[in-house]
């Protein structure tokens, strides 16, 4: 009944084990759980509250600010009001755009990158170490740089784009609804390839380079190279790294809301800028909870499209 | 022809950096030049060294007390890679060498807790926080930001965990040790790179918070940098040099920790965490 | 690694020393966006010190939250039960407020003093449900800055009218030198929905007839497009913030707002910027508003509410009202706070008072639009920027905003 399943991670790498675990069986299992159970603690201490009070809010109809002092309704008005509401439809169309639009750059770059970081080059460590350092910049330092560059009217952006001769009036970077969605990603790619880079970096340095020789004794080319060595080598880390940073672009907040606040007229506004703009814009907490509760919902949905592959690469 | 390999790829390279930190340089550039040469349709893209001026460094630091924030940034992120650290650290071994269902529910709970929307958790953090009156207090900030750390670097020591062959513990104990001194004095010297990785992430975790700083922090004397820097944009008036004078400030201690310990961090990745 | 360990042990230990606060004193809470403001500061470090005078065990503890996260901040604290002692509140937020009962009538406590006989007719923007629940500290009247070299270099003369300033800032503007002739809010900003009503109104019109939404007036629709003709003049993406830094830069030749920017001309060396000039805005009627005023919290315990009271009677004495003007540009809601010999030492302020005096407030009456404030602010904003950066008819934008305000802010 008690028995430990010992890890089966580890395919290739450990030889066969002995042992299915160390001493009296009880023993290990309370360390198994005795190790576990800060961390559980320390994000369950932290969750459990907010996750409650985002439901009771989220199911209590009418919920103004001032719900500490008013009875709980229970209803699902704020969903009716949420989901009937054009804004939050065009809020999540804004957030996939904004998600995909910010991913699969950072991660078509970020992959470029560390192919060419894996490379020996002269002084590759400084290199390395420069252009990863985006990643280091908090975001209000990403926001208030970005805006001023890409201010309209004395931004350099605009004036380095002048002096070529590709445009003559200025573009209003963040302020125009053609240009803003555009904007708003640009600092959050800046801010997200280097983790990217990273992993997938640290992913390449992993694989033996035997694996490179033999292929090319089977004489492959670099493409064949590329799609049987080093994909499988790196799937692995690029997923786990994709679904991370999927996650925290889906939540991003603070580049949008200092750069534009999800305008101009709605073009940036994605859910959590909704989320925001409902609960302190316009004092209205209960569609906002109810908006939180669909994006969780829908976060959920990202993990269990990901839990597949997440599973056969790390279960 | 080795050589000449490298030199291509150092010039693409050095290319992509220069786009790449194109931003903090205009940061810089920005903070040494006065307003009148910057707030300009055609901005010079190298400062002419004969306007170069000091003077938003030190009027920044004469009407805002930066290094106090910096010193509450450096406190706070100690605290809570600390805390953080050694919870993930256990969690992440225990995830590594025992298999128990209630443990993947756990991963699964980590990876939830990275979900909420944190604009919506900031009410219910002041409302707990302001009930157990620990707003205001460094020990309420280092424990939420732990909450956000804990998660990834528990899975990234857990990744390096498995790479560690379990045969050594096995070892250790048939010399006498219980599994608890093994992880102590065996496991853990060998985790060091992964642990200097996972430290690495926390400090930039940590160190880039606003949400909860702004919110748990009323007190000015208390804040963390990104609360000092977003009171700039004042209700009247932006002074971008100041601004941007301030921000590169700010970045210094970033910067150090990066040159010195990035190599740790890929090192630390590649020898476990994230791959398979 | 132990030595790192042994550091981050001491920092939290650092940590937990500074945790422990002093528990000798009262101490009343005081959040404000002013506090680092370099022409409010003075003032409130005055009131504060005299009050910590006649009240020796008590401290005022002046915080600073930036502007931008004022209100999310105030609403946090609020929301969680947990409001300042002394609350501090940019009026066109301070129905939001008052509507979800978390704030407590003054009228009681007024009735012992001289505000109600002697404070702007703008007070009445602190009532909600027929009860006073808050003391205004500045009411405005808009007026016009503008650069005299830019003018000069232009040749035109100062405007009196709103055709004369848009030809004016249309002669003055020259993009390729970084030159505009106008300064309005260029970011979506609540501010540009204000910028529009001060507009209309000044121009003697009216947002709302008969209480309903008035957009579809022609006369209106003429109004806003003689705002939408100026703002074309204005540097794009930007806010107030900006605006200002601009213009005491130099590089804009108009700005129509609160006297108090004024300050904002100053130069970095104290000295006011000398192409720098104030004067009446160009419009028939004078537009202005409330800005800022102090409340007490219904969370708040009797005792500091009662203290709390105190420091508003404090800060709205004479003396320290006159001060308010004389220091900020701002005119202070007590009416005649100025002094002679003040107004003697700087003519400036006379006008800036008079100006207050006049002022037709932009701000809605309707109750139905004031506790939804910031979503009629946010629609007329954003048909604003919709003028600002597109072409549709005017006409068709603001029809389209009135058929919008009247699903989402209905008056009815």
């Amino acid at each position: 009944m008690a028995t430990i399943e010992t890890s089966e991670v580890r395919k290739t790498r450990a030889p066969a084990r002995k042992s299915t675990g160390y001493g009296p069986v009880g023993n290990t299992r309370l360390l198994a759980y005795g190790l576990l159970t800060p961390a559980v603690l320390c994000v369950a201490f932290l969750l459990a509250y907010p996750l409650y009070l985002v439901f009771q809010l989220a199911f209590n109809d009418g919920a103004g600010m001032n719900f500490m002092n008013r009875p709980i309704a229970w209803g699902i008005e704020n969903f009716r009001v949420v989901l009937g509401d054009n804004r939050t439809w065009a809020a999540l169309v804004n957030t996939a755009v904004y998600t995909s639009g910010s991913i699969i750059p950072s991660f078509l770059f970020g992959l470029g990158l560390a192919l060419l970081l894996n490379r020996s080059f002269p002084a590759r460590r400084w290199f390395r170490s420069l252009i990863l350092l985006p990643w280091a910049v908090p975001g209000v330092i990403v926001s208030i740089v970005f805006l001023w560059m890409f201010d309209t009217s004395f931004g350099v952006v605009n004036a380095m784009l002048r002096n070529v001769g590709l445009i003559e009036d200025e573009i209003r970077w963040y302020t125009s609804r053609d240009m803003a969605m555009f904007s708003v990603i640009m600092p959050t790619i800046w801010k997200g390839f280097p983790f990217f880079t990273l992993t997938l970096l640290a992913a390449l340095q992993s694989i033996p380079a035997s694996l490179y020789e033999a292929a090319e004794i089977d004489g492959a080319s670099k493409v064949q190279k590329f799609f049987h060595v080093t994909w499988p080598g790196i799937r692995g880390a690029a997923v786990l790294v994709t679904i991370l940073q999927t996650l925290w672009v889906f939540r991003e907040f603070d580049i949008i809301f200092a750069t534009t606040g999800g305008g101009p007229v709605g073009a940036t506004e994605t859910i959590g800028l909704l989320v925001y703009n409902e609960a302190f814009d316009y004092f209205r907490i209960g569609t906002a909870s109810a908006a939180g509760v669909l994006m969780l919902a829908l976060a959920i949905g990202i993990i269990l499209l990901a839990l597949k592959p997440l599973k056969k690469e790390y279960f | 022809m080795e050589q000449r390999h490298g030199v291509g790829t150092l010039i693409i390279v050095a290319l992509i950096t220069v786009v790449v930190i194109f931003p903090i340089y205009w940061m810089i550039v920005t903070s040494i030049l006065p307003t009148s040469t910057v707030l300009s349709r055609n901005p010079p893209l190298f400062p002419p060294l004969d306007q170069l001026s000091i003077k938003a460094y030190s009027d920044v630091l004469a009407l805002k007390p930066v290094f106090t924030w910096m010193f509450n940034s450096i406190v706070i992120a100690a605290g809570s890679i600390a805390i953080s650290l050694t919870v993930s650290v256990m969690a992440g071994y225990s995830l590594s060498r025992f298999k128990t269902r209630a443990q993947q529910a756990a991963g699964v709970t980590l990876l939830v807790s990275k979900m909420l929307p944190s604009t919506l958790i900031v009410i219910p953090f002041f409302v707990m926080f302001s009930s157990f009156k620990m707003i205001n207090s460094p020990i309420a900030l280092m424990l939420a930001n732990a909450s956000v750390g804990v998660p990834f670097a528990t899975w990234m020591m857990k990744g390096f965990f498995d790479s560690i062959p379990r045969e050594l513990e096995e070892a250790a104990m048939v010399d006498g040790c219980t599994p608890f001194t093994a992880l102590l004095r065996i496991i853990l010297p060998l985790a060091r790179p992964g642990v200097s990785a996972a430290a690495i992430y926390l400090a930039i975790v940590t160190w880039s918070d606003l949400v909860f700083a702004r919110t748990l922090m009323q007190d000015s004397t208390k804040w963390t940098l990104p609360v000092g820097l977003s009171s700039f944009v004042g209700e009247y008036q932006v002074e971008w040099a100041n601004l941007m004078a301030a921000g590169a400030i700010s970045l210094i201690p970033v910067v150090i920790l990066f040159i010195i310990l990035e190599p740790f961090l890929v090192s630390g990745l590649t020898q476990g965490g994230v791959k398979e | 690694m132990k030595r790192m360990l042994k550091a981050l042990g001491l920092g939290v230990a650092l940590a937990t020393m500074a945790a422990v606060p002093g528990m000798s004193q009262t101490v009343l809470d005081f959040p404000s966006w002013q506090t680092e403001d370099k022409s409010f500061q003075p003032w409130w470090q005055a009131v504060i010190a005299e009050f910590e005078k006649q009240h020796p065990d008590v401290k005022v503890q002046m915080s600073m939250v930036p502007f931008a996260d004022y209100i999310k901040q105030m609403t946090v604290r609020f929301a969680s039960n947990n409001p300042p002692d002394i609350v501090h509140l940019p009026s066109r937020n301070f129905a939001a407020f008052a509507s979800n009962d978390w704030l407590i009538s003054l009228d009681e406590k007024l009735a012992g003093t001289d505000i109600p006989a002697n404070w702007s007719p703008l007070q009445g923007n602190m009532k909600w449900n027929d009860t006073t629940q808050g003391v205004l500290l500045m009411g405005y009247g808009n007026v016009l800055f503008y650069n005299q070299d830019l003018l000069d270099k232009a040749g035109v003369t100062l405007p009196t009218t709103p055709d004369e300033l848009v030809a004016a800032a249309e002669k003055i503007t020259d993009k390729n030198a970084g030159i505009f002739g106008f300064g309005g809010v260029t970011t979506e900003h609540p501010n540009v929905g204000t910028e529009i009503a001060s507009w209309v109104m000044g121009q003697g019109l009216n947002l709302f007839k008969d209480g309903a939404y008035n957009f579809t007036d022609p006369a209106v629709v003429e109004a806003v497009d003689k705002y939408r003709r100026a703002i074309k003049q204005a540097p794009p993406g930007s806010a107030t913030a900006q605006l200002n830094q601009l213009f005491a830069d130099g590089k804009i030749a108009f700005v129509i707002g609160g006297p108090w920017h004024w300050v904002s001309a100053k130069g970095a060396d104290g000295k006011w910027v000398p192409h720098a000039r104030m004067g009446a805005v160009p419009f028939s009627v004078t537009t202005g508003g409330v800005s800022n005023g102090l409340h007490i919290a219904a969370a708040t315990p009797p005792e500091k509410q009662e203290l709390a009271w105190e420091f508003i009677k404090l800060a709205t004495q004479p003396e320290f009202m006159e001060k308010y003007t004389a220091s900020t540009y701002s005119p202070a809601a007590r009416v005649g706070a100025l002094s002679e010999a003040a107004i003697a030492a700087d003519p400036v302020l006379k006008f800036v008072a008079d100006a207050a005096a006049v002022a037709v407030d932009t701000y809605p009456t309707l109750p139905a639009v004031q506790a939804k404030y910031n979503e009629y602010a946010n629609l007329l904003t954003q048909a604003g920027i919709r003028l600002q950066t597109t072409d549709d008819p005017t006409a068709t934008v603001l029809a389209e905003l009135q058929a919008e305000l009247e699903k989402r802010v209905p008056l009815k």
